[in-house]
């Protein structure tokens, strides 16, 4: 007995479906996925003890809502910050900061501030309103 | 003249190539982003220089533009986000918070002050990078 060889029509898997699920997967990961770099800030929260660590001698550094920057007693932008700030806290001797932002300071500027602080040298920084 | 009609073998659009760059485009995604929860607001982090990469295993608080703060996609004060954070275990020591840049800075260190009453003992303030 001979059996005819198909041999001219291959059958071919349908792929169809798996194309289905496989752009289904696609467009789920591309809707979830987001590519933001995310950092973050470390703020450590005030020491509970009961033992207040000193800040005598820190330097007061308080921004505004038009990009200025008080410290201690002049003026200055935030650009200028790290230059002034930098000599200053090579001088003290805690190495400590304490900012105070003004009324309708927005956290951006207060993180820029924080970042050009740290950029400075600043071993401790302390929020206060 | 009679032209042949090819009835039989009709040609089957070969699709390997498009499931080959579909496979491609899945891998890219799944590896090299990562899969954000839904957000409750609309949060823009503020720009950093920071380089402390933040992981999603801490609690995460949001605090949007006007203020509000919200817990586990609920709105809450902050008299019962203190409430809720005393009843958890006494294993959180961080706490992850997604502020918006456009918040008063004033209500981030009202947080911080009213946490001093918590088990927590630091937060991390999420931001992006500049570029």
């Amino acid at each position: 007995m001979r059996f005819a060889l198909d041999t001219k029509h291959k059958k071919r898997i349908n792929m169809t479906s798996l194309v289905d699920v496989v752009f289904l997967l696609l467009i789920f990961f591309m809707l979830t996925t987001s590519f933001i770099n995310q950092r973050g800030i470390n703020l450590a929260i005030p020491d509970k003890s009961g033992v207040k660590s000193s800040w005598q001698g820190a330097i007061l550094i308080r921004p505004d809502k038009n990009g200025m920057v008080r410290m201690n007693t002049f003026k200055l932008e935030i650009s200028e910050l790290a230059d002034e700030l930098s000599p200053m806290l090579a001088a003290s001797e805690n190495k400590k900061v304490i900012v105070q932002p003004y009324k309708d300071v927005d956290l951006q500027t207060l993180v820029t501030v924080l970042d050009e602080i740290r950029f400075s040298g600043a071993t401790a920084i302390s929020l206060i309103k | 003249m009679e032209f042949k009609i090819q009835k039989e073998s009709q040609e089957q659009l070969d699709l390997t190539p498009m499931v080959s760059i579909v496979f491609l485009l899945l891998i890219f995604f799944l590896v090299a982003g990562t899969v954000r929860s839904p957000a409750f607001w609309d949060i823009k982090p503020p720009d950093s220089s920071s380089n402390e990469h933040v992981t999603s295993k801490n609690l995460q608080i949001y605090l949007n533009q006007n203020g509000l703060i919200a817990f586990e996609k609920q709105t809450v004060s902050l008299a019962s986000l203190i409430t809720i954070l005393d009843k958890e275990s006494a294993t959180i020591v961080n706490l992850q918070v997604h502020a918006d840049k456009q918040v008063d800075s004033h209500k981030i260190i009202t947080l911080m002050d009213a946490l001093e009453k918590t088990i927590v003992n630091q937060i991390t303030l999420v931001t992006t990078t500049k570029d």
